[in-house]
């Protein structure tokens, strides 16, 4: 179930992850889905809230994503918190990535950066247990055949520095 | 036979408050006839308000006291409702209103069995008749008239008068007072006078000096209480449609005025749909607002609400309706609220399952996004529908979910999966033009490596929007890959060469 993503989904490429487009359930918040004239409106914050937690405690969806409105309050996400963990699925909150510097209720708060062609940097910024001082670098999806990565990464010629694109608190 | 009476002794201050809003039926009631009250509430007999006083006197003690008329339509409504109830455990089923007093009495010894006995079939008739909030006494006896003689005659009684044959209920009905039989309490005084209060007294005395006195209807309804004389009863069968209306006591501007009187009526819907053994799949609220100067009467304004699977469940119904009344505008302020419900389902219900099975998991999924979408609207809650299209914007379409809870699963199909991902995942709504800069396109001023060929889409010559692009995966300063395309028609002069961003892969 996803909660107001930023963009359109592609049909085709969730085909390709192997994601079952049938049982995919979207909530469109502050656009509705590009294209489809007649259902631009906004949505309410207070009502996507809602609808997250009445999702969260019925118990019969699987993992949510949602994407939250920006600078949400800090009771409201610590109810999100009880909400998802009587709730059997994983439940992951994207974020603005000024929040990584704000206290919040999750367990688990990543960071994502890009490292290169289909590689992803993962900072750990909070956990159960120790911290983890360096990134994990995790390869996506192939995009390109091996012998254009190759030559692609030949071809850069500075080291690409990280830069955040999005701050991910998983609960 | 085995008679069991629910005596109802406050059935029209009951059907009074049910036209009230919520917040008024904390406050003290009592119905008024003329000058004079007639019933108290318990919270305005706590403050002293009594039956006989007049109604100045009640204002003056109790100064917010809420005073109302008896209304016969409305109490008749309300007892149906009741009978109704009571017809989810037998098919006999009848009411009773002599003597101004209403009673339903049901025949249930055929249905002892079914339920398990006859406390248990107590227990359960009481978490039926709960929901229509009305306060009752029950009795029973081997006789129909009996039963409401004993049931009419105490309203206080927790478990109620219960006598299982004939010497125990005579026994029972010889201290019963004179006044409870109907013509008994036309000639009360006479009878008082003669020193004749209880049944016993009576039915000690001579049959004909008794019937030449007072006439032959208190004889007779002496001999089918105590079962000498045969009482047969015509069953009452539930109407094939619901319709009620409820006068509202103050004009309701909003529709959250309208939930009270909303959820009394869908107390009243479920008994209806149980007593014909059905469920409910959909139902109307009908706001009648009041009638314009010369006679011109507006339509009125409905709300459906149609269930993707049919429920007999009061509390999801209620939530629903809650939900759905808080985003309806009223067309007018409504003084009448009606419902009116002309479809059952009667298929029976699917069965409770001990562990979680999953088609228990889809109802209540399908019951999660009914309410979702009760709250945030039809388009609320969207499923993706791929279209066969090369275009990419338009490969994709949604469609508000229709909550079906009966299909299976689709079987998981094992296609081809290509080495790697030719489509992005992210699509964005509108294709951004994009600067180029020595025939590069740009992206936030840094320029795009082109990494892989073109692939050209060129289609939808059919429905007029050409699309002919030849697309390029690039990757931005950072490396992420985005997908941009370079339009080849319709051409456009000026606008640097035609990139466009489409999307960005995951």
């Amino acid at each position: 179930m996803l909660f107001d993503p930023p963009a359109g989904l592609s049909g085709w490429a969730l085909a390709q992850l192997g994601v079952p487009t049938e049982q995919l359930l979207v909530i469109y918040g502050r656009d509705g889905p590009r294209g489809a004239p007649g259902l631009r409106r906004l949505l309410a914050g207070a009502d996507l809230l809602w609808a997250l937690e009445q999702s969260l405690k019925s118990g019969h969806v699987g993992a949510v994503l949602a994407w939250l409105p920006q600078r949400l309050r800090a009771d409201a996400l610590r109810r999100l918190q009880l909400a998802a963990q009587t709730h059997d699925g994983p439940v992951f909150l994207f974020r603005e990535i000024d929040a990584r510097l704000k206290p919040s209720a999750a367990p688990l708060r990543l960071a994502l950066a890009c490292a290169g062609i289909d590689r992803l940097a993962v900072r750990v910024l909070k956990r159960r247990g120790p911290p983890l001082t360096h990134p994990l670098v995790l390869s996506l999806a192939p995009v390109l055949t091996e012998r254009l990565r190759v030559r692609a990464e030949r071809q850069s010629a500075a080291v690409s520095l990280p830069r955040d694109l999005f701050s991910i608190d998983a609960r | 036979m085995l008679w069991l009476a629910v005596h109802l002794p406050a059935l029209s201050l009951e059907s009074f408050a049910a036209t009230l809003a919520s917040d008024a039926q904390a406050r003290p009631l009592a119905l008024a006839d003329g000058h004079r009250i007639t019933q108290a509430s318990a919270r305005a007999a706590s403050l002293g308000i009594k039956p006989g006083m007049k109604r100045a006197t009640a204002l003056a003690l109790v100064a917010d006291l809420l005073l109302g008329a008896a209304d016969a339509t409305r109490d008749a409504q309300a007892l149906q409702a009741v009978a109704h109830a009571a017809l989810a455990f037998t098919p006999s089923v009848c009411v009773d209103v002599s003597a101004g007093v209403p009673v339903v009495l049901l025949e249930v010894q055929p249905s002892l069995r079914f339920f398990g006995g006859f406390a248990k079939l107590l227990q359960r008739l009481q978490s039926t008749l709960r929901p229509l909030g009305h306060r009752w006494q029950l009795a029973s006896a081997p006789t129909a008239l009996g039963a409401a003689l004993l049931a009419r005659w105490r309203d206080d009684l927790a478990r109620g008068t219960h006598s299982s044959d004939r010497a125990a209920l005579c026994r029972l009905l010889d201290e019963a007072p004179v006044w409870l039989l109907g013509p008994g309490r036309d000639h009360w005084e006479a009878l008082q006078g003669m020193g004749l209060t209880q049944l016993a007294d009576l039915h000690h005395l001579p049959r004909s000096g008794l019937a030449r006195r007072f006439g032959p209807e208190l004889l007779a309804d002496l001999d089918r209480a105590r079962g000498d004389a045969p009482d047969p009863r015509e069953p009452i069968e539930p109407p094939a449609r619901f319709e009620q209306r409820i006068e509202l006591f103050a004009r309701a501007d909003t529709a959250e005025q309208l939930l009270a009187g909303a959820r009394v009526l869908l107390a009243r819907l479920l008994a209806w749909a149980g007593a014909r053994q059905g469920r409910v799949a959909r139902f109307t609220l009908m706001a009648h607002a009041e009638a314009r100067p010369r006679g011109v009467v507006d339509e009125p304004g409905r709300l459906d609400i149609a269930l993707a699977e049919p429920s007999a469940d009061l509390a999801h119904l209620q939530s629903l309706l809650a939900e759905r009344l808080a985003r309806w505008q009223l067309p007018a302020p409504t003084l009448d609220l009606g419902l009116v419900c002309d479809v059952l389902v009667h298929a029976p219900a699917p069965n409770a399952e001990l562990f979680p099975s999953h088609r228990a998991e889809r109802e209540g999924l399908a019951r999660l996004i009914e309410r979702l979408q009760a709250r945030l609207g039809p388009q609320g809650v969207q499923q993706l529908v791929r279209v066969a299209d090369h275009r990419p914007e338009r490969a994709v379409d949604w469609a508000p979910v229709q909550a079906t809870p009966r299909q299976p699963p689709p079987a998981p199909v094992a296609s081809r999966e290509p080495a790697t991902q030719t489509r992005p995942l992210w699509l964005l709504g509108e294709p951004l033009p994009l600067a180029e800069r020595a025939s590069r396109p740009c992206l936030d001023g840094t320029p795009l490596r082109l990494l892989a060929g073109p692939e050209r889409i060129e289609s939808g010559w059919w429905d007029g929007a050409l699309a002919a692009r030849d697309y390029f995966i690039a990757s931005a300063a950072d490396g992420a890959l985005v997908w941009v395309y370079r339009a080849r028609l319709p051409l456009q002069v000026d606008d640097g060469g035609g990139w466009f961003l489409q999307g960005r892969f995951a």
